[in-house]
């Protein structure tokens, strides 16, 4: 991901100068609208199409409206390719409530199995059934029963709502990201239990410049007469604010948010735990702060709003997640703490250590010393397991990482990407084999570095280091 | 394209141009009858009566070693035009291609090409057009209907004389006193005093370049003549804020603010360039701070590298600066000349990165070409002489050294030593037709010939203008190809 999301930052700069020619009718200011498959280089360069063949006789294969015949590429410096007709498996099809992290950066949603010291067991939410070496497992998160992804996107502008200053719509959809130079883009969701919302922000603005306000019921303004959170971005900083109907609004007090390298782009994270009237911020999976409402939980809207609130920077708004779930498992608020044994928090926060045995009848079984903890499932929060070998085995062009709708991605070799089907060989996973529309972008080169493109159509003279 | 052109143009920052680089805690506000301000923090800084909307694009960048293909969609690709042929398809080499791609024109708007910026200094005439277009050359000839050009990049090319709007004679380069930067030796490194505490660097150089990542002084006595013309290239990414320093004795940055109480300076002038305005200020111990005017210039927002060249009479009391080639300002200094030594300084004053190149410090003969007149007062021929008098007639012909002009009933011959410049009368010929070629070239001279392309191959562009109707061209004298779809 890294650098990349800089570099579209730069594209679309650098499109919008195109725009003011281009473009009819679009807002002011933002490129021209772009449809189709996305194929992006390391170089920053970039092109849009149908990919109709993924495989290493016939290469990427892409249909671009502009060239007379389709184009393959060889993939040694490709970035990623972006689905345009990416979809979710319906939702009956997930199974299960793990998250489970691997130590090569894979993350799969779905089912616990079986788990023993040799290997697990999953039913991922794409549909596979996996059996995993147990030394590739880096950790189980369980979430809540009732975890449920509401929200994935953006793909398009659909179930949105635009709105700004004079009638004028000043946010824009193109290739998977949200831009905004003012005004504001909410959208109705269904947040009646906590909620997560999760979502990548990219900006140059050294000054605050994004509120989200949190379930909310008014999405065509940003009010502060809703009974909501609204917090206020700057890419060093975040503050909260309770808003209460009838009430002025209620300082709840600034985090800083942890970004020592002054990135540009950082994955935001809110918990709202209505049950524990809590609001945990995490930027790059790091707690920036977490909020205690004494007055009780005060949202009571189901929507989320955007607003960026002027002074002429961009904001990019990608990779929004937005999940439902009850009960105290917040998903993923701690970060691992990884030691060489294994280890188990349970939901109460306990933390015990040791060696996981095995998983059977709804229990874990966990060795500490001489003892024997059989804990059912219910009681544990997170499993993280002792490191092993790290492989240094180099990764070829052709090791792809999937990323999949309703979150999750794999790294595997691959075979072939047709329009139903892509297969490979994962090392840890096997021969894969999944549909192709649950998937909705395919990553090249994992080991290449992603640099920072120039704010242009042109080649960084700087050298990068933005992002 | 000067300065009352330029600032008739329509306005066109909004929220595009804000969008594209406007710095953090300034703004820019557009007031009615293309009145300009600039707040900082809130801050009136200036109101300007006179804005540059428009700069032509002249400035590549220096590094690029592949050529690149844009689409109307802001897709591009880097590779190697292979060639355009009559049909108007592209083949395009990209490396990891397996075969060439063809693309069709439809919805390309631009190809930049691995053609490095050349400044021939050996043309002694520059030749604009009624459509912005422009030539360097030598001026072979010119008779009642057309004017010949010898040209580096097409041979010689036979213009059309109603479609010429100025030609202008230059004197012979002088050699240059400094041309740089080749390494840091020889240059004082300085903290820029306005950078906050534990955000300063210095500048690096590299592949010919200066470049700063953070706030950092570079300077140099680099001999400034009493009249000067300084060539530079700036590239920026992020917010640009720069000072450079004029004829300056001192090689460590001067707080301005607390100028007084530190060690003794002799004057210099202080040109202010940001991402949107200039300025310059005259800068002397015990003299309180001024401003001899800014400027606004919104059309650098939509920028990220233009071409400095800025030009200095310690006689005349005068700056003068032209970006791209547009005159941007003139400055005359009613206190007299402040600078009093032959340095230069140059300080980044923001985090964001600079990078400065193909610095050139030259001796001028003083005199800026002058604008020609608006196309409406140009009812007859006129030329200029270098002893700044004005004739006004009909030219008759350049032959064997001499220009030969009507005036009235009787002909008038001049030196072309003593010539300056011609002001072309206006003709009605469709400026309709002369502005919506589909295509745009861009020289690596920095000027720009539009029409309609032929055909391209590693031999030879082949370009079709309603100026000098079918020439080839040079395709290394290339820089960009834009094509206009309207």
């Amino acid at each position: 991901m890294k650098g990349r999301r800089a570099t579209q930052l730069g594209l679309l700069l650098a499109a919008c100068v195109c725009a003011a020619v281009v473009a009819k009718n679009t807002p002011p200011g933002s490129p021209p609208p772009v449809s189709g498959d996305l194929v992006q280089f390391l170089d920053g360069s970039a092109l849009h199409g149908e990919v109709t063949a993924m495989n290493t006789n016939a290469g990427v294969r892409l249909q671009n409206p502009e060239a007379v015949q389709p184009i393959s590429f060889r993939p040694d410096h490709l970035d990623f390719v972006r689905f345009e007709k990416a979809q979710a498996l319906p939702t009956s099809a997930e199974t299960g409530n793990c998250h489970f992290k691997f130590f090569n950066g894979d993350e799969v949603f779905g089912a616990l199995n079986s788990l023993d010291d040799k290997q697990l067991g999953i039913t991922a939410w794409f549909g596979s059934v996996l059996k995993i070496p147990r030394s590739a497992v880096q950790s189980i998160t369980f979430l809540s029963k009732n975890y449920k992804v509401v929200y994935e996107g953006p793909t398009d502008l659909n179930g949105w709502s635009v709105s700004g200053q004079n009638g004028t719509s000043n946010w824009w959809y193109r290739d998977g990201a949200f831009y905004g130079v003012s005004g504001t883009l909410g959208r109705k969701l269904d947040l009646t239990n906590s909620c997560t919302v999760e979502f990548d922000l990219t900006s140059k603005a050294n000054y605050q410049n994004l509120m989200v306000s949190l379930m909310t019921d008014t999405i065509d303004r940003l009010d502060f007469g809703n009974d909501g959170y609204i917090f206020t971005f700057s890419q060093e900083s975040a503050q909260l604010r309770r808003a209460q109907r009838g009430v002025s609004p209620v300082d709840m007090g600034t985090a800083t948010l942890p970004n020592p390298d002054k990135k540009e782009r950082l994955h935001i994270t809110i918990h709202a735990n209505k049950e524990d009237g809590t609001i945990t911020l995490l930027s790059d999976n790091k707690v920036a702060k977490r909020w205690k409402d004494n007055n009780g939980f005060a949202a009571k809207g189901t929507g989320i709003l955007f607003e960026n609130i002027g002074g002429g920077q961009p904001v990019r708004i990608s990779n929004i997640r937005v999940s439902t779930w009850q009960g105290r498992f917040e998903p993923d608020t701690n970060p691992l703490v990884q030691t060489n044994v294994d280890s188990v928090l349970f939901a109460n926060r306990d933390r015990a250590r040791g060696q996981i045995a095995s998983f059977k009848d709804g229990k874990i079984n966990l060795v500490t010393g001489t003892n024997h903890l059989n804990v059912p499932m219910e009681r544990v929060r997170q499993i993280t397991f002792a490191p092993s070998a790290k492989s240094n085995a180099g990764r070829g062009p052709w090791e792809v990482r999937a990323y999949f709708l309703r979150g999750g991605m794999v790294s595997f070799h691959l075979a072939n990407w047709d329009k139903d089907k892509v297969s490979g060989e994962s090392a840890i996973f096997g021969p894969l084999s999944f549909q192709t529309q649950t998937l909705r972008e395919m990553e090249f080169n994992l080991d290449k570095p992603r640099g920072n493109q120039a704010l242009a159509a042109v080649p960084d003279e700087f050298g990068g280091g933005g992002e | 394209m000067n300065l009352e052109v330029a600032v008739s143009k329509p306005i066109l920052i909004g929220t595009l141009a804000l969008a594209l680089s406007f710095g953090a805690a300034a703004a820019i506000v557009v007031q009615g009858n293309q009145r300009i301000q600039i707040q900082q923090n809130g801050v009136l800084l200036f109101t300007s009566p006179t804005v540059v909307n428009e700069l032509p694009d002249i400035s590549l960048p220096s590094s690029v070693t592949t050529d690149s293909i844009q689409m109307a969609n802001g897709d591009f690709l880097y590779g190697k035009l292979l060639n355009i042929g009559a049909n108007h398809q592209i083949r395009w080499q990209h490396p990891d291609a397996q075969q060439p791609i063809e693309f069709k024109t439809t919805n390309i708007t631009q190809i930049d090409l691995a053609n490095a910026r050349q400044v021939d200094d050996t043309n002694n005439c520059r030749v604009d057009l009624i459509n912005n277009d422009g030539l360097r050359g030598n001026l072979v000839s010119c008779d009642k209907d057309s004017v010949v050009l010898d040209t580096t990049c097409a041979g010689q090319l036979r213009l059309s004389r109603a479609m010429l709007e100025s030609l202008v004679l230059t004197p012979p380069a002088q050699p240059a006193v400094f041309s740089g930067p080749t390494s840091l030796e020889g240059w004082t490194p300085g903290k820029s005093v306005a950078a906050v505490v534990g955000e300063s660097g210095q500048w690096t150089f590299h592949n010919g370049a200066f470049f700063a990542n953070k706030a950092a002084s570079i300077a140099r006595n680099v001999n400034l003549p009493d009249t000067a013309q300084i060539e530079f290239d700036l590239v920026w990414k992020g917010t640009l804020h720069m000072a450079i320093a004029l004829y300056t004795d001192s090689l460590q940055p001067i707080p301005l603010a607390s100028k007084e109480t530190g060690p003794d300076f002799g004057g210099f002038y202080s040109l202010q360039v940001n991402s949107s305005y200039m300025d310059v200020m005259p800068i002397k111990k015990k003299d309180p701070l001024k401003s001899l005017g800014a400027i606004a210039v919104p059309a650098l927002m939509q920028r990220n590298r233009a071409h400095f060249d800025l030009r200095c009479s310690k006689r005349d009391h005068k700056l003068a600066l032209l970006i791209n080639g547009v005159l941007v300002k003139e400055w005359i200094d009613p206190d007299g000349f402040a600078g009093e030594g032959t340095g230069m300084r140059f300080v980044n004053q923001n985090a964001g990165a600079v990078k400065l190149s193909n610095l050139h410090i030259r001796p001028w003969d003083g005199q800026l070409e002058q604008p020609s007149p608006a196309q409406s007062h140009r009812v007859t021929d006129s030329i200029r002489l270098a002893d700044g008098s004005r004739v006004v007639g009909t030219i008759e012909s350049i032959s064997n050294g001499k220009l030969t002009i009507a005036t009235g009933s009787s002909s008038q011959q001049v030196n072309l030593s003593q010539l300056r410049q011609i002001d072309f009368a206006s003709k009605d010929i469709g400026a309709n037709q002369a502005n919506s070629q589909p295509v745009k070239v861009l020289l690596t001279s920095g000027n720009i010939v539009s029409g309609q392309l032929q055909s391209w191959t590693p031999e030879a562009m082949t370009l079709n203008s309603p100026a000098f109707g079918t020439a080839k061209f040079d395709p290394r004298s290339v820089s960009r190809l834009q094509f206009s779809h309207d």
